[in-house]
């Protein structure tokens, strides 16, 4: 019975908060920001996030070549 | 033979780590001074900072798997008998690894890339300079208590080795 009312209360909550702030969920301004994010240029701004981390690689492995 | 070569591996893994933190949490997030592509999208309107706010968090994303995987290097050195831990060592490849992320990634962003500038407001300026300034800094302090501090070890204290 308690957790018959726990599931209801959480089946009937859930509607509720459709998450209009989720950024990537629904209303206009997500469906904008999705827009951007996943344009065109999505692959070259991953490239260009992680393109620091191989060479941050390399730095370590050079320093610990290096130290005594 | 010990040495003290794992441990400052996994400290200068940890450096990059926390110094992307330092630079997420402090300039992005509290003094909203940048942001990952500020550079590139505006963040004086709600789409863009928004924009702006999904790739901070797939930067922070990648320094905490590179934290992760300091920890995890960190971790494998505790069953080794041949392992010297000097607090010494381990602070200076923390702070040799915070200089790198510095240096590296404020060439490649701010210099190269042009995805930000420490300053947006200002462009690139004098602001990026000091942030390599400051990467440098830490690198040399960093690599002298950790090469200081890789043969140090007090009269008393016993090699280590944790079980």
């Amino acid at each position: 019975m308690r957790n018959s009312l726990r599931i209801i209360a959480v089946a009937t909550a859930l509607p509720s908060c459709p998450l209009w702030a989720c950024t990537l969920c629904h209303s206009r301004i997500a469906e904008e920001v999705r827009a951007i994010v996943l344009a065109h240029d999505f692959w070259s701004n991953i490239a260009a996030l992680l393109l620091p981390f191989p060479i941050f690689g390399a730095a370590i492995l050079f320093v610990r070549r290096i130290a005594p | 033979m010990t040495t003290s070569k794992p441990v400052t591996t996994a400290g200068m893994v940890l450096g990059i780590g926390m110094g992307g933190f330092v630079d997420g949490i402090l300039f992005h997030q509290i003094l909203q001074i940048h942001n990952m592509l500020s550079a590139r999208i505006p963040t004086d309107v709600l789409v863009g900072a928004k924009v702006n706010m999904v790739w901070d968090g797939l930067f922070h994303a990648a320094v905490w798997m590179t934290t992760a995987i300091g920890i995890i290097l960190l971790w494998r050195t505790t069953g080794r008998a041949d392992i010297r831990c000097s607090g010494r060592a381990f602070a200076g490849a923390l702070l040799t690894g915070w200089g790198l992320f510095n240096v590296v990634e404020g060439i490649i962003d701010h210099h190269i890339l042009n995805l930000h500038h420490v300053y947006e407001r200002a462009g690139q300026s004098v602001w990026d300079w000091l942030f390599l300034a400051f990467g440098v800094a830490l690198i040399s302090g960093g690599w002298l208590l950790m090469t200081g501090g890789a043969g140090h070890r007090p009269k008393d204290e016993p090699p280590t080795s944790i079980p």
